[in-house]
């Protein structure tokens, strides 16, 4: 069969997959892989599984009306491709393997991911870790890690959202006061 | 029984013998007819004129697509009202689940940092 019996189109789908492939994961550049945490889900007391991805950030900000809670809530969003979160809650210690969250771990120590704030408590088993993955200057991602007895929480936030942005809702909507220093919340 | 029977050949001539009306006989059912006939005339309804079959086709003809098109205007409008009903509403529930995990992420962050700060105090 000679080549140019195949549709234009088709002709043409070898160089739109080799174009899309880095388009995609550049796309997904932030993102974590979230472990299966079906079991977690079925063991927590009290789980919260939100995966908000673009097209769902895009119509929360829809339909809103005019106000400084409204502008600051479309100012933080409007640079996210998303925000993922897995938070449990056990009734009782240890309820949680160790690998979900060394497998989540694992993922922000490649390229592009720097460690941020790092708090290990031996004596209370609490371990916290914040990853912001960094595109140049501008950062694209943020990983929350809170590993406490009882407690696991993940978070991902995906897009160009700074620490500041985030602080600026603080009151608003029910996010608490952080104890954040302005520096930290320059991208 | 035949026809050759005297007594029923009588009794049958007898029947069907030539009989005259009585007086006034005629004159009383030409009466009754001209009095039926203008009885009929008044109960009956009306045909309608051919101009008056015309106007009113004309009339049809004139409101049977303003009806259609007020119809279709309501059923967009009502179909356009919930559709847009329906996105309200979802984007409602994406604000809220924008806002749940904001305050979750807010609230992990703020314990995180307070612990970086403060190691001693609790998480």
């Amino acid at each position: 069969m000679r080549a140019s019996s195949f549709p234009y189109c088709i002709r043409l789908l070898p160089i739109v997959l080799l174009l899309a492939t880095p388009a995609a994961a550049w796309a997904d550049a932030g993102r974590i892989q979230f472990p299966n945490f079906d079991g977690l889900a079925a063991k927590a007391t009290n789980s919260v599984t939100l995966s908000l991805d673009p097209s769902m950030l895009k119509l929360a900000t829809q339909y809103m009306g005019d106000g400084a809670n409204n502008a600051s809530l479309q100012a933080a969003v409007s640079g996210l491709k998303g925000i993922y979160v897995r938070s449990f809650q056990f009734g009782a210690d240890h309820a949680y393997p160790h690998s979900d969250v060394d497998e989540v771990l694992r993922q922000l120590e490649g390229p592009g991911w720097n460690k941020l704030v790092s708090v290990h408590n031996s004596q209370r088993h609490q371990d916290v870790d914040i990853y912001l993955y960094q595109q140049g200057k501008r950062v694209e991602g943020l990983v929350i890690v809170a590993a406490q007895p009882r407690e696991l929480t993940v978070v991902n936030i995906v897009g160009s959202m700074s620490l500041a942005q985030l602080s600026q809702l603080e009151g608003k909507f029910g996010v608490p006061s952080l104890p954040l220093p302005q520096s930290l919340g320059t991208p | 029984m035949t026809l050759r029977d005297p007594e029923f050949e009588r009794q049958l001539r007898r029947a069907l013998r030539p009989v005259d009306p009585p007086q006034g006989f005629a004159d009383r059912v030409m009466a009754a007819i001209a009095r039926g006939a203008s009885a009929r005339s008044t109960d009956a309804p009306a045909r309608p004129s051919d101009a008056a079959i015309r106007h009113a086709w004309r009339w049809r003809a004139a409101w049977l697509p303003t009806a259609a098109s007020v119809v279709l205007a309501v059923s967009a409008a009502a179909g356009w009202a919930w559709h847009r009903q329906m996105q309200v509403h979802q984007a409602q529930t994406a604000r809220e689940q924008v806002y749940r995990a904001l305050r979750i992420s807010s609230e992990t962050l703020n314990a995180a940092l307070a612990v970086a700060v403060d190691p001693t105090q609790p998480g």
